[in-house]
């Protein structure tokens, strides 16, 4: 029947021709065949496919279930250990050869939640272990070291020099930025030495977020920041080194650094280190550099403008309010922000309160920085 | 004059059928071939990264993250239109991220019901001020308030712009580097927004990040967060969920990696500011505003010739809820395809332009032809290859075997997709959901597929009579204790 309405409706139009039975269509055998092959080819695929998921499914359920069986068996010792209930000797003796790795993966998942003394216990629990961490530092793929490194550290285990240094060599940047963060925080007696190295390696991760690479090197601490203050300096580092170096220094409060941005900020630095060292000013600084400050009020870069008038805020004086009031004139509504906000740190909420008198979106600007 | 012109038009067809069947013919099997060889292409090449993907993640740990690399603050960004059903709970799950410092801004869109008032009710809203530090043309603003309860927490009543104007808005009153747009009616991972700012830490270029989208019917929640994923009951969100998994684990992972994603999702992605305020941020015209607003920014890098990467990330989570009924599905389809057609042709001058790289010269081609024109082949050939058979005009063991090669291709393709979960994320932990997956990637095949063909012809029709659908408007379950 639906043969028939078929018929009937293709009839008189231009599709007609299909009912000439001289159309009809010759069987091929070649084509046959390929199209066979290819059903079974991706058949055989589904198949193999979802029996690998179902293997998968069961040795990830054995696996998990041999894990929280064994961190079963590992818990309470560790408890009582850490509450000095028990000997160390009694947990480790429980531990396996082949179990290692993931009894220190589980110290590491317990280190994460604990400081002081109970992390210190953890750390003598793993420190006969340390040997397995090493070993994958020099055999292990990227993943392997990384995992290493970050284990070492968290369990505040000894990180040898010799083992790290070559570590900031690895093929991996990723490898070599947590070598140096671990090696950072140590206190080698050429620990300058070893600064100088890594500072010489920051170019090697250009990518990453310098918010992210400061923050490790203001690991370092402040008895290093005179160290970080000359390199500042040092206009043979390539740009993005110093910005990353300045913003350390903003991280460590450190209050000789203003005087070394000043400087910097004297031969007008290409945006981004001018944009970090009046970050330093404004950490550190005093009215004394309201002077160089000043000078980037007219930069053609809104963040630098901006920049420099969240600094003034902080280190200006009465004399700058009629210069941050009149940001509020800048076409950018973010640096109407910054004046509102460095007018609050200035005291000057008269000025403030006029401001949000009066209509508009800088208005509400000003008002948002009154009220909060 | 009209039936002179159709008698020329059946002469003209009557002489060139052959030409036009065969040529029909031909475009039918490219068409085919092609689209499954992409899928092929990318869910080979997700295979290989998501799993080094995965592995790498072990070197992460979040807790290290969030304390020791300075992550720049956020600012959520949270559309509303007549969402009183869920705010609330939606609203709840924000609040306690595992992140150190954002804000989020629910943006009520001009709703008509009561979604303000629960709003206010539930977070002691009262009105503020806070300035706009950008200046995108949007609807008027109505009110500005901050929570009582939480600080980082304001709401912008406006008047209904659309959802593209309220994240515009958003952004206007945004303070921070980045924000994350994301629909108010989904669930983010306590973990989400450190895991989708981790691009941004580990490269400076990146200007905008998406995540993976799950869907959370038949999942149950408890205090705004998934404690135990299941597979939907309701059969059409059961065969969406294989869809996702398809889409998010093998399809963009695999764009990502040729360094050409066109897509982020508009219920789960983070932008640079600077740049969407660059690029004018969300357009108003399009209901495709999450992928206008990508491609504006490839459009934007590429031309002022800035280091960029847009990247996707598969480990973030955002769980939505997804239409359960034949209408709001076919709704739902309907948009997505008018807004691929809007931004297809809006800046169609990328199509097979050397100047934009693999996205001018890959994803951008794949979207236009396959996901785009797609449908138009499709619908008809499946009409063509059904009177074929009724007129006996197609040999029998042919017919079989094209009907056998089309499906068992789909359904090569989600059972991969279904591997690829298990090899990395493993959130199905039950046995039988796995096996109901397997159902799915086979029923899936037979009528839901057809039928999303038949919604996207209807979306590209009306893209082409320039229709424009508005707010997407769903009907919503809530978060209830099981979704």
């Amino acid at each position: 029947m639906i043969t028939e309405i078929t018929y009937n409706f293709l009839q008189n139009t231009p599709f007609e021709e299909l009912l000439n039975p001289a159309q009809q269509f010759t069987v091929d055998i070649t084509v046959i065949i390929i199209l066979i092959v290819f059903i079974s080819f991706l058949f055989i695929i589904s198949v193999i496919f979802a029996l690998i998921t179902l293997v998968l499914r069961l040795k990830n359920y054995l696996k998990g279930r041999k894990w929280s069986n064994l961190e079963e068996r590992w818990h309470n010792d560790l408890l009582a250990v850490l509450s000095e209930a028990e000997e160390p000797r009694i947990l480790l003796d429980k531990v396996k050869n082949e179990h290692k790795l993931y009894f220190l993966d589980y110290l590491f998942r317990f280190a994460l939640r604990i400081k002081g003394q109970e992390l210190a216990t953890l750390t003598e629990i793993a420190r006969p272990f340390e040997d397995t961490l090493l070993k994958r530092l020099s055999e292990g793929d990227t993943t392997q070291k990384v995992r290493a490194i970050i284990t070492l550290d968290k369990l505040q285990l000894p990180v040898d020099k010799a083992d790290f240094i070559q570590l900031l060599d690895d093929p991996s940047p990723l490898v070599s930025l947590y070598a140096a963060r671990a090696m950072i925080k140590q206190e080698y007696s050429d620990q300058k030495e070893v600064l100088e190295k890594i500072v010489a390696t920051l170019p090697r991760y250009q990518d990453w977020s310098y918010r992210l690479l400061s923050n490790i090197l203001a690991q370092a601490g402040s008895q290093r920041a005179g160290f970080l203050r000359k390199k500042l300096l040092d206009k043979s580092l390539d740009k993005k080194t110093r910005v990353i170096i300045g913003e350390s220094l903003i991280l460590l409060n450190n209050i000789k650094a203003a005087d070394t941005a000043a400087r910097v900020l004297q031969n007008y630095p290409e945006d981004d280190l001018a944009k970090t060292c009046l970050g330093i000013i404004a950490n550190t600084g005093s009215p004394q550099h309201r002077t160089i400050v000043r000078s980037y009020l007219e930069s053609s870069n809104p963040e630098i403008r901006g920049k420099a008038i969240q600094t003034l805020g902080t280190i200006g004086t009465q004399e700058d309010i009629p210069d941050i009031e009149q940001a509020f004139n800048d076409q950018s509504n973010w640096i109407a922000y910054q004046a509102a906000r460095a007018l609050r740190q200035i005291k000057a909420e008269d000025v403030l309160q006029k401001i949000s008198d009066q209509e508009g979106a800088k208005s509400q600007i000003a008002l948002q920085v009154l009220q909060n | 004059m009209i039936a002179n012109l159709i008698d020329i038009a059946r002469t003209f067809l009557s002489a060139y059928y052959e030409i036009f069947y065969d040529l029909f013919k031909f475009v039918i099997i490219a068409y085919f071939l092609l689209l499954n060889f992409s899928y092929l292409l990318t869910t080979i090449i997700s295979f290989k990264f998501l799993r080094e993907y995965v592995y790498r993640l072990k070197s992460i740990v979040i807790e290290d993250l969030i304390f020791s690399s300075q992550p720049p603050p956020v600012t959520l960004l949270a559309p509303a239109y007549n969402e009183a059903a869920t705010i609330v709970e939606s609203v709840k799950s924000l609040m306690y991220l595992n992140y150190p410092d954002y804000e989020v801004i629910v943006i009520n869109d001009g709703s008509k019901d009561a979604t303000l008032d629960k709003l206010k009710n539930a977070y002691q809203l009262k009105k503020a001020a806070r300035g706009p530090l950008s200046e995108i043309e949007t609807a008027e603003i109505k009110q500005i308030y901050q929570s009582q309860r939480y600080p980082n927490l304001w709401v912008i009543d406006k008047e209904n712009g659309g959802k593209a104007d309220a994240l515009n808005t958003g952004i206007n009153y945004c303070q921070t580097p980045l924000f994350c747009a994301m629909d108010s009616d989904s669930i983010l991972e306590k973990d989400a927004l450190i895991r989708l700012v981790r691009p941004f830490l580990e490269n400076e270029n990146t200007v905008a990040a998406g995540g993976i989208i799950r869907v959370v019917n038949g999942c149950k929640i408890k205090s705004g967060q998934v404690t135990d994923v299941k597979l939907p009951k309701n059969i059409l969100a059961g065969f969406q969920t294989t869809e996702y998994l398809r889409a998010f684990l093998s399809g963009r992972m695999g764009w990502d990696v040729l360094n050409a994603t066109l897509i982020i999702s508009g219920a789960f992605g983070i932008f640079q500011r600077k740049t969407a305020v660059k690029v004018n941020g969300y357009d108003t015209s399009t209901v495709g505003e999450d992928m206008d607003l990508v491609v504006k920014m490839h459009h934007y890098c590429q031309k002022i010739d800035q280091p960029y990467k847009v990247t996707y990330v598969p480990d973030p989570v955002a769980w939505t809820e997804v239409p359960e009924d034949l209408t709001t599905l076919g709704k739902q389809r309907q948009r997505w395809q008018i807004g691929l057609y809007q931004t297809m042709t809006k800046h169609k001058e990328m199509l097979l332009n050397p100047k934009y790289g693999l996205v001018g010269m890959v994803a951008f081609p794949y979207f236009y032809f396959l996901e785009m024109l797609g449908p138009l082949i499709e619908l008809p050939g499946y009409i063509l290859l059904g009177i074929a058979i009724i007129l006996g005009k197609v040999a029998g063991i042919y017919t079989v075997l094209l009907l056998m090669v089309a499906f068992v291709f789909g359904i090569t393709l989600s059972i991969v997709s279904i591997g690829l979960e298990e090899m990395t994320f493993r959130r199905f932990s039950n046995l039988g959901d796995l096996a109901k997956l397997y159902l799915l990637a086979i029923l899936e095949n037979f009528g839901f597929r057809q039928m999303t063909a038949y919604w996207r012809i209807k979306g590209i029709l009306a893209a082409i009579r320039g229709t424009n659908s508005g707010w997407g408007e769903m009907k919503r379950k809530g978060f209830g204790n099981d979704s």
